[in-house]
This record gives C-alpha cells, structure tokens and sequence, in this order.
C-alpha cells in the first residue's frame, strides 16, 4: 500500500498540483442538487419547530393584560412623567424615609431590597447635592428589551415596558444591560408578606414576587388605566412627581395639572444619560428642592425600610 | 378738635384717590373680542382670533399680551392649564393657536393682564373638539434600512444547516459504499456512472 | 517497504495502547474526577433549593464566575478550529498527530461552556421557552444557535476523520474488548472499507466541514462577546470585542491543547509522534496570538484611556491601581509578556518552557474573563458606592465540578477512541518518507488508480 492511496484528505496530497487545484469535490451538479435539496428538506423543521411549539403551549397569550389604557376619543394613552426637583428634598422635610419608595414598596409588595423608585443624592458642581428620585425610565428604545432572548420584557401600546415573570428565565442580561440600574433580581425565596401570596399574578401587578425573575417599576399601568395615580405620585407630599399622558398632552401631580409639553419646555426638561439614545419615558426638572425650602448643602435623609421584614424572619435577602 | 380735623382731611383726600384711581380704571377698561375657531378636530391647530380694544371701542391696544388657558382634568384631577400665549398688533388682533389634544367640550379663557392694573380682563367660551382615532404621538426608536433584517440571520443560519446536512448525508454514503463492497454482485449504477 | 509497515505498527500499538490497558492510576484518576463531580452536584442542589442567592452575585453584579467559567470554555473550544481545520486547509503536515487531541478538546469544552449558562440561569425550569419563545434579536439567542451550529459542526468534523481509524479499531481489536465496543465502532466506522469511493465520500465532507467550520467558529465567539458589547456599559461598550474575544479565545485555545499534548504525551508515551517541534510549532502560534493579544488591550485601553469618559476613568482605577490590579497585571505580565519571552527565548524553548508558558496563558485567561465580567458591572451607572463580589463555595464548587467534568469527558474519550489520528499520521510520515527519497520515486507513484485518492 503506498502512501497515496491512503485517506481521502486533499490537504495531504501536496506533490501533485493538478489534484491541488481540485481542493473541491469534483461532482455532477445533478447530485449536488439533491444533496441540497434532501439537505433543505431536513433543514426545514426546524425553523417550523418554535411556533409549533409556542401554538402548543400556550393557553393565552401570557403577555397579554387586557385592552391599553384609552383617552376620551380611543386614543391609546401614552404615559410619561415628569419629576420636577425643585420640590424634592428627599423626604428630608418630612423626616421620614423617602415617601415616594415606601408607598410603591407596600402597593406592590417589593420584596426587600428592592427599590423600585429610588431617591439617588447627586452631587452638583460647588459640593451641593440633589436628589433624584429614580423610577424605571421606560425607555422607548430601551436595551433591556432589546436583548431578553425570550421576550419576558416587553413595551406596551401605552409605551411602558413590563416584564412577565411567567417567562422570564433569570438569564440577567436585561440587568447588566440597562444603563439605569433600575431592574432587581429576585435570588433567592422572596421575602413578601403573606397577603401578597393572595394576589392575582398580572403583568401589571408583579404581585407575588417570583423567585428567579427579575422585576422593576411598571408605572402602575393597572392604575393609570382607570384614571388613577400610581403609588409614587400620589405619595410625594410636595407634589414633585407628575404622572401624564403625552398623546393628550397633559399631567398632574395630584392637585396641579399642566400642558406636558409645554412644561417641558419652559423648564428645560432634561432626561437622564440622554447621550446613550435609550429614549426614555422620564424627564426632569432641575433644581434641588429649593421650592420646599431645602438647602443646597443640607445632609442627612432617612434610609428606606421595608415594613415586613419582621415577618419575613429566616427568608434569605441579598445585598443590593 | 384738630386732630378730628386732619384725619377727616386724609379720608377725603383718600377717598379722592380712589375715586380716580377707580374712575381711571374704570376710563381704561378694555373690551376683549374673541372670535373662536371652527370646526375643530384633535390634531389640527385650532386659531382664536382675539382683538384687544378700549372701552369706548375707539383705539386697539397693542402689544398686550395674551394667555390661553383651558379647563383640564386629567387622573381626577381638575384645573386650569395654559395653552398658548400671542401678542396683540398694531390692529389689537393676536392669534392664540394651539394644538388641542383631547376631545370633548373645552372651557376657554383668554386672560389680558394690564400693566398698570391688578385685575386681569378676561373672556371665557367653550368649544367642542372632536376626536380622532389616530395617534398622534407615534414612538420611534431604531431604523428601517429595507433588507437589512433579521431575515438574514435567518438564511445565514438556514444555509449554515444544509451544508452540515450535506456532509451529514455523505457519512451515509460511505455507509451506503461500505455495503455495496460486501456484496460485489450487486451492482449499483452509480458505481458504473459516478467514478469517471 | 519494510520500514513503513513496522513503524506503523508500532504506531498503531501505541495509540490502541490506551484503549486496550487500563492502568490502577486510571481508575484512581476517574473516581478523584467523580468526587469532585459529586461534590459540585451537591452545591448546585444547593443552588436549585436555595435559589441564586447561594452565590455571591448581587444586583449590582449580576453575573460571576459562571458566567466566566462559560467564556473561558467557549474559548478553550477555538482550539480544535485553530489546529485541525486552519492548519489543515494551510496544509501544515506536522498538524497530524495533534488533531484529535484538539477536536476532542473543542466538543467537551463546547459542552461545558453550554453547561454553564444553564447553571446561571434563575429559572432552568424554563429553559424550553429560550426554544419556544426564542429571539433572534437577542444576543442570548444567537449564542444558543451559534453554540449548536458549532458543536453539531465540531462533532462532525471530529467524527469524520476518525471514520478509518474506527475502521482499524474494529478490524484489529476484535476480540481484545468487550463486545459492546466492537459494536461501536462497527457502528460508528459506518462500514469503512477504504474504497476509493468512501475516500472521496469522507474527503469531500471533510473538506466542506474545514472550510465551513472556521466562519461558524470565529461567529462563536463574537456573539459570545456580544453578549457583553451589546450593553451600555462603559468597559464593554466597546466596537473591537468581537475580534478580541476571538484572538482570545485562539490563544487560551492553543495553550490548553499544549497542556494536553504535554500530559498524554507523559502518560501514554507519545515521544516518537509527538515531537519536541510540535511543541515548538504551536509555542510559535502562542507567542503569535500573545503579541495579537498584546495589540488588542494597547488598541483598547489607549483609546478609552486617552479620553477617559465618565465610567472609564471609574474603570480604569479599579483595573489599574485599585481592587482589580492584581488581577490585570498578572493576566497582562504572567499571561501576555512572560509566555512569549519563554517560547521565543533559546534556553527556555524547550516542552516545559512552552507548558510552563501555555499554563501561565491558560490562568491568566481565566483571569481575564473574570475581571471582564466583574469590573464591568461593578462601575456605578448612578451616584451609589460601588458594590463587590466575591464568589461563595456554591460557586467555586460548582465551577471545579466543570473542570473535573472537562477532564472526566476527555479521559473517557481517550479510553473509546484512539488520540491520535493514525491513518493522517501514518499518510503524513509517508509523504515525508517519499519525499525525503530521490525525486524519482515521486514521480513513479504519480499516475494514479482510476477513481483513487482524488478529491
């Protein structure tokens, strides 16, 4: 047996260059066709495969809440809100925890430590510091929905972003995506009260938390839809949260209604990290409480807590 | 006895003040004209001709400033908004446009404040906008470039499957071969035709 | 020629050899692996029970060594792409006795790397909705796909130049195993007969599978690193991850097959196949892919350091002079200097000096995917402290388990199938027998049998 007839690799017949030049299978294009074609034939269930399955498993849409939320005429409602830092102190007035967490922490039964909305104190230019209360920014080309791979997090007609947690698989690559650091993970056993084991599951209602999804702020669209304000705007006692309707053009903080488009422009709405082009659904208002009469320079603001911890006794929790 | 005096002299005089003062608020008094726009719809911009003359109806004033407001309520809650504002010409004709956002009937208030007055003047009407079924705020994000889609991760992937099947289906032709060595007697036409 | 059939019978003495005797300390070694394996079952239960909280992941730093551990699998798998189809379709005779190793390495890395983002997820309960209600625009997804298309490709291409070797195990070990063998390699050698016709089959489908393989492979990794540079995070926000995942991946690739040639060489008494200059040959690629690498990380860190946006300067001190320096300089020093000043230096440029390299390269590659993942999520998106992370026993046992299973599958496969190619080896030495003869000889065996040995 010589060399050469041993093995079928082209790359080791190296002398001869006729054979060289013919690195390829010499074939007839009539088997070539067929071999493609029984190959396409096989290929092709599997791309039938996943709606096959999705048609299978699906007793309803699971992302589905009902109809969207719809002005006087069927317009779909576009929510928005507008934060205006002229009024918020953090909560340092009041002497309380920030008011705006603690009632968006008992509506939903946010497991500890998640804060929703959450107060960030930022400093400004001179050692001043404002604070930020910090919603989810539904953004409107928002990265988080962008990269889940199963579709749990979705935008809403009404251009809230809401997340099923039937679907969500932990994966949290939604979480190292967002640019905010508005979306929590649920590690272990959710620390909850028990009445929130009573809660009818909804998109709209992450009540009760489920272990091994990831959650965040939803603007309480189930609220919104039936003309109410969700717990953050309804809770800040200076009015610095309006909740509005940009398809209407209108918003309110609970006791001052104004034209959002107008009141953006006229106070020089700006949006958080605008650069990065996530588009979101939040705009500020700069100032640093100044209206309630804060300080720039003052300090100090009471740390949020939860009001089950007691009972949550021997669940495991997690650092933020 | 003076002092009854001089304070009846102050009261006087006061009252003089005010009686002109008053007098001469009651000479500047301005007559608001509006002539509100037409059939109105959601979406189309919506003009109110206001024109700002005296009293008498004899001069225009112009250069007054002109604010918009309207009746909204909004999540239960109800109140005034501001809607646009215009500048009177030398005719005391200002346009106040706005775009209206919601249909249904709309309180109107058209507010001049005088310089040198406290009371502002102002004219109150209502008008209905109609609705519309389309959206006006239309979210965008990303971009449309046509035929570049997920479509071609699609046939990358498509492509990619078939050729691994093609070698797939050679591994069962060497199979295929490895019988027909075993059994030399059957023989197979693409043994006579393929090998050439 | 008399030469040729003993020295081919010692070659193929020495790679049955494996197959056929099985030593005391082969048993030992599997039940360590085993142990290590039980044990990490038992956290990951853990895990499962307890819910992700076991580990020392936050949502601040949402990922950790799994998520490492993945990445650097991934990569060790381009080790198979490198050797076997690169420098096949370069036509690098002195790849032969290396192949197998390298395309056994690609499959069991491609499955662990796989494992290890099922060990990460919240809820593996769900894991069918990533097939039923799948994305294609997400990275996540075209991971899955790419993952599969490559190990479906790999396992091709690992199975198919083995055909004729799983031939010769059939022929020649009847009788020596048990049974159930035999009929796996009757199975699996899919009646190889060595016809010109099942030649050309196997040649074709090789070639095809070379080519294709190299694409789906250098795909594999960028949309791994995508996972990362799809985000807005300022360490990952960065256009050139694709290309320096996959130099990356190339280089850890490399190395960790050296290690392996190095220890099977020992074990198995491969001296006589595999020569000091393979070692020295794939020392060269190493130092190649290291002044690669080198050039990625000054692109990357000149560039961003020279501007120094908001997060980057945050970044910069943490990698540089704060909590993660002594990672980065012994992943830039002990990993990208030192091994190819060892490879390229005469005294060391020897089979230890380039294992010892390969080693350093194979640890400080880990160590870069590590502090990737770690410092990336660590620089705060608002005005918080930054958080840290250390990673709980959970963790470190559940990764040890995968190395010990990385281990365990390659050891298995050494006892099933024959670690080095024989047929491509004993085909190699003869052209280099034939060649290194007087000229006339090659011309005397040119004309060819109709139909035999042309692809």
């Amino acid at each position: 047996m010589t060399g050469r007839n041993d093995g079928g690799s082209g790359a080791s017949d190296r002398d001869d260059t006729s054979r060289e030049s013919a690195q390829l299978p010499t074939v007839s294009r009539r088997s070539v066709l067929r071999l493609f074609g029984m190959a396409a034939v096989g290929a092709a269930p599997l791309i039938l495969l996943p709606p096959v399955l999705r048609k299978a498993s699906e007793t309803g849409r699971v992302e589905s809440r009902g109809e969207p939320a719809t002005g006087p005429d069927g317009r779909i409602r576009q929510w928005t809100m507008i934060i205006d830092l002229r009024f918020c102190d953090g909560c340092q007035s009041q002497g309380t925890p920030p008011q705006c967490t603690t009632a968006c922490i008992e509506g939903h039964f946010a497991p500890e430590p998640m804060e929703w909305i959450q107060i960030f104190e930022q400093e400004l230019p001179g050692d001043g510091t404002q604070f930020i209360p910090t919603p989810c920014q539904q953004c409107q080309n928002a990265p988080c929905v962008n990269v889940c791979p199963v579709g749990a997090t979705f935008h809403t007609p009404e251009g809230t972003v809401l997340i099923d947690q039937d679907r969500c698989i932990g994966c949290r690559i939604c979480m190292a995506a967002c640019p905010y650091d508005r979306r929590f993970f649920n590690w272990g056993d959710p620390p909850v009260p028990p009445e929130a084991l009573l809660a009818d599951y909804s998109t709209e209602h992450q009540v009760p938390a489920k272990k091994g999804t990831v959650m965040k702020c939803d603007f309480c669209p189930d609220m919104a839809r039936t003309g109410t304000l969700p717990y953050c705007v309804q809770a800040c006692p200076n009015g610095a949260i309006y909740y509005g309707d940009i398809e209407e053009d209108v918003a309110t903080n609970g006791s001052d209604i104004v034209t959002a488009s107008r009141f953006l422009s006229e106070n020089h709405a700006y949006q958080l990290k605008e650069d990065f082009g996530t588009k979101p659904r939040v705009y500020y208002v700069a100032g640093h409480g100044e209206a309630v009469g804060r300080d720039v320079y003052t300090e100090g603001r009471q740390p949020t807590e939860w009001p089950w911890i007691e009972r949550a006794e021997g669940s495991r929790t997690w650092k933020r | 006895m003076k002092s009854l005096v001089g304070v009846g002299l102050a009261a006087v005089i006061l009252a003089t003040t005010v009686f002109v003062v008053g007098g001469s608020a009651e000479a500047a008094h301005v007559d608001l004209n509006v002539a509100p726009a037409g059939e109105l719809t959601v979406g189309s911009p919506a003009e109110t001709q206001v024109t700002l003359l005296t009293a008498d109806g004899a001069r225009p004033v112009a250069g007054a400033v002109l604010t918009l407001y309207r009746e909204a309520s909004f999540a239960g809650t109800t109140g005034e908004v501001e809607m646009g504002r215009a500048i009177t010409d030398e005719n005391g004709v200002a346009v106040l446009s706005y775009e209206p956002r919601a249909a249904g009937e709309h309180q109107m208030r058209v507010e001049y404040l005088p310089t040198d007055a406290t009371e502002p003047e102002e004219a109150t009407w209502s008008q209905s906008v109609a609705g519309t079924t389309h959206q006006l705020h239309q979210s965008t994000s990303g971009i449309q470039v046509p035929g570049l889609n997920v479509w071609i991760l699609m046939a990358v992937l498509a492509t990619v499957w078939t050729i691994l099947l093609s070698v797939a289906l050679r591994v069962i032709a060497i199979a295929r071969d490895g019988r027909e060595v075993d059994m030399p007697e059957s023989v197979a036409l693409e043994d006579v035709k393929g090998t050439a | 020629m008399e030469e040729v059939s003993v020295w081919r019978d010692r070659l193929e003495q020495t790679a049955l050899a494996p197959i056929t005797k099985t030593s005391v300390w082969y048993f030992v070694w599997v039940a360590a692996l085993l142990a290590i394996i039980g044990w990490g079952l038992y956290a990951y239960s853990v895990q499962l029970r307890d819910g992700l909280v076991e580990t020392g992941m936050r949502d601040r730093i949402s990922w950790g060594l799994y998520i490492t551990t993945f990445v650097f699998f991934i990569g060790i798998s381009h080790a198979g792409t490198l050797i076997s189809a690169i420098l096949r379709v370069s036509q690098a005779p002195w790849r032969t006795p290396i192949t197998r190793m390298a395309e056994f390495i690609t499959v069991v890395a491609l499955m662990c790397g796989a494992l290890f983002v099922i060990i990460d997820l919240g809820r593996p309960d769900r894991l069918l909705n990533v097939i039923i209600h799948g994305r294609w625009q997400s990275p996540i997804i075209w991971d899955v796909l790419a993952i599969t298309t490559y190990l479906t490709a790999s396992t091709a291409y690992l199975f198919l130049p083995m055909i004729p070797d799983l031939a010769l195990l059939r022929d020649r070990l009847a009788g020596r195993v048990s049974r159930w063998r035999i009929w796996l390699y009757s199975l699996l050698s899919v009646r190889w007969k060595g016809s010109a016709e099942q030649k050309r089959s196997m040649g074709s489908a090789i070639t095809v599978a070379m080519i294709l393989i190299i694409p789906i492979a250098v795909s594999v990794h960028t949309v791994v690193s995508w996972i990362f540079a799809m985000t807005l995070r300022a360490p990952w926000n960065s256009t050139i991850f694709g290309a320096f995942f996959v130099a990356g991946a190339l280089y850890s690739g490399v190395a960790a097959l050296i290690i392996l040639m190095a220890i099977l060489r020992k074990v198995y008494h491969l001296e006589e196949y595999l020569k000091v200059k393979h070692f020295i040959y794939l020392g060269y690629l190493l130092a190649t892919f290291a002044l690669i690498m080198i050039y990625a990380n000054i692109s990357e860190f000149t560039v961003t350091g020279y501007k120094l946006e908001a997060g980057e300067e945050f970044h910069f001190r943490q990698l540089f002079l704060n909590e993660y320096a002594g990672f980065f300089w012994f992943y830039a020093l002990a990993g990208l200097v030192l091994p190819p000043l060892l490879i390229l230096m005469p005294w060391t440029r020897n089979i230890w000096g380039i294992v010892a390299a390969s080693v350093l390269v194979v640890a400080a590659m880990y160590v870069e995917r590590y502090y990737i993942v770690v410092t990336g999520l660590r620089v705060p998106l608002m005005p918080y402290d930054p958080s840290s992370y250390s990673p709980s026993w959970v963790e470190i046992s559940v990764v040890a388990a995968g190395f010990a299973l990385f281990a365990l599958l390659i050891t298995l496969f050494i006892k099933i199938f024959p670690i080095i190619a024989v047929w491509e080896v004993v085909e190699e030495h003869e052209s280099e027998e034939l060649s290194s003869a007087a000229p006339p000889l090659v011309t005397q065996s040119a004309p060819e049998p109709a139909g035999g040995g042309n692809l």
